[in-house]
């Protein structure tokens, strides 16, 4: 005898009696796509978030307090380790605000090696971004060609540095050590084969119809939030502001060099993802011509051991990986910083996480925050 | 150092738009106020065409030798590439007015230099700690805080419960010492 149904049939149920609420849903902190310890509270309406805030301080290790008794020399070291995917900017960074208030002539082979490294540095960084960012969009297969291709240029710091993750190579007058005719063979041989294995990358990912349907109109922020927000970097270029601090302030020896702003039209996750690509394009570019402009000479000016600063106080930023990483420091004539003050691009954009996020899916989350691209040890300092 | 494209010399949009003592310097582009003038400079920042400050870059805050604080602003015009940094006073009862009406990026940075100084911005919508857990007692970046000797629980953080625990557990050893057992 056949079952007879004796519920009321659910369909018939009109959806105004269903009661609805808005829940709140945590993510992490302990969370393996949150790219480090951070925790997000997510007020949500469906499945559509209606408001989200970032919890953040997991991995404050009071850096700018530490820097205050120590000496320039030692700054060095300390701050690399706070974008440990970028060490080579962080190293830039305390070095030019060092600079900025020393009367110093850095030998031109110097700023070249400069140029050389913190490119370099620029298309590792998005690299890694780009093996966890195809992790966060449902793909696994980009991490291991991603990070193969990282390897060789973190052969190439290894052969420059002795180091392999945390450099401690740009300083006070130069570099640490001059590189070798080894390594301009190296990086010759890899100038040559990255934007073939580039064009790779974009077969196998760009094209992608499942990805694009993933990452087009979602977590769109216009250009005057983004400008409002203060984002920078390719999140700010992303949302269709031609802001990059190596054209519009620039620094070092960049003015010499030719290269092109990536700028994106919609601000959404696919342009921030297309801008991180044109730049490595744009990054080998600027290696090349630096490499055949190299001149020689001293790589590193005369500076004492332990330099000391003229009083003053000097915000210098530059064009870091992840956007503008700022350095306020302000000295009274010492070896050590009275105060010394990061603004690690990070800090901002992962701010603006709740504006991108509002109105799209629970679902989007994962890859709105991965197409921002934070390192949660630069936004804790 | 970064050279900036199209600096100007604002000496004379200074005088006649900002109407209370102040110093400017357009070789540095340092302005220095007094933190109570701060709407004024805001809404001249934000609202002036030949100024166009969208871009609130950075917002800081340091002591001075004598104890006093200041904030620091620093601003930039994406449309006539220029910069303005703002170096404010903080008044003895450390309250500054807040910039976030005029550029969100202000309310994270404001909450930071609460957290690291104590310094109030009145007006900011959701003025807490970023960093650190709402129960430290300190600020750590003023001179006066030492590094090395934050020892007890509630320093470190401790909600009332640890702290409890913890007396009761030093107590308890006070009585009788482990090696004994």
């Amino acid at each position: 005898m056949a079952h007879r149904y004796t519920q009321p049939d659910l369909m018939e149920l009109r959806s105004d009696d269903l009661e609805t609420q808005e829940l709140t849903l945590n993510v992490g902190p302990q969370h393996p796509s949150t790219h480090g310890v951070l925790r997000l509270v997510a007020v949500t309406d469906g499945e559509i978030i209606k408001s989200l805030e970032p919890h953040i301080g997991f991995l404050h290790r009071g850096m700018e307090k530490n820097s205050e008794g120590r000496e320039y020399r030692q700054l060095i070291p300390l701050w690399d380790r706070n974008d440990y995917l970028a060490s080579m900017h962080m190293d830039y960074m305390t070095t030019s605000a060092v600079e900025a208030l020393m009367d110093l002539e850095v030998p031109r082979r110097a700023e070249y090696i400069r140029v050389i490294m913190l490119e370099l540095q620029r298309i590792a960084s998005h690299l890694f971004w780009f093996a966890s960012f195809a992790l966060d969009s449902g793909a696994v297969t980009p991490l291991f060609y991603a990070l193969k291709e990282r390897e060789k240029i973190i052969d190439l710091f290894e052969m420059a540095s002795g180091a392999r993750l945390l450099y401690n190579y740009i300083r006070p007058g130069g570099v640490r050590a001059d590189i070798t005719p080894a390594f301009m063979e190296k990086l010759s041989k890899f100038i040559r084969e990255f934007p073939r294995y580039l064009d790779e990358c974009e077969q196998l990912y760009t094209g992608n119809a499942i990805f694009i349907n993933r990452a087009r109109d979602v977590g769109v922020l216009t250009r005057e939030a983004a400008i409002n927000l203060g984002v920078s970097g390719p999140v700010l270029r992303g949302s269709g502001v031609a802001w990059d601090l190596r054209k519009d302030e620039p620094y070092s020896i960049y003015p010499e060099f030719k290269f092109d702003i990536p700028v994106g039209e919609r601000g959404d996750v696919l342009d921030r993802y297309e801008v991180r690509f044109y730049e490595m394009r744009m990054a080998t570019e600027i290696v090349r011509q630096a490499m055949e402009g190299l001149p020689e000479g001293d790589y590193v000016a005369k500076v004492p051991p332990s330099p000391k600063t003229k009083a003053g106080e000097v915000y210098v930023r530059q064009e870091a990986a992840r956007g503008e990483l700022g350095c306020y420091l302000v000295s009274d004539g010492g070896r050590k910083p009275w105060r010394f003050h990061v603004r690690p691009a990070s800090y901002l954009n992962l701010g603006a996480l709740d504006t991108m996020c509002r109105g799209y899916l629970f679902a989007d989350l994962i890859i709105i925050l991965g197409s921002i691209d934070i390192v949660l040890g630069d936004v804790d300092k | 150092m970064n050279q900036v494209l199209d600096q100007k010399d604002f000496s004379e949009l200074f005088s006649e738009s900002l109407k209370f003592e102040y110093e400017y310097d357009p070789a540095t582009q340092i302005l220095r106020l007094d933190a109570a003038h701060l709407p004024e400079l805001f809404a001249l920042l934000a609202n002036d065409e030949r100024l166009a400050m969208g871009y609130l870059r950075d917002l800081t805050a340091k002591e001075q030798p004598e104890g006093e604080f200041h904030v620091v602003y620093n601003w930039a015009s994406i449309e006539h590439h220029h910069t303005l940094m703002a170096v404010a006073k903080v008044p003895g009862s450390l309250d500054v007015p807040s910039a976030t009406q005029y550029w969100e990026s202000a309310n994270w940075m404001e909450r930071e230099a609460w957290d690291m100084f104590g310094i109030r911005f009145a007006g900011h919508p959701d003025l807490r700690r970023i960093y650190l857990e709402e129960t430290v007692s300190f600020f750590p970046l003023r001179k006066s805080f030492k590094v090395s000797p934050v020892q007890n629980v509630r320093d470190l953080g401790g909600s009332e419960r640890e702290i409890a625990k913890a007396k009761a557990k030093a107590a308890k050893e006070a009585k009788e010492p482990a090696g004994d057992r």
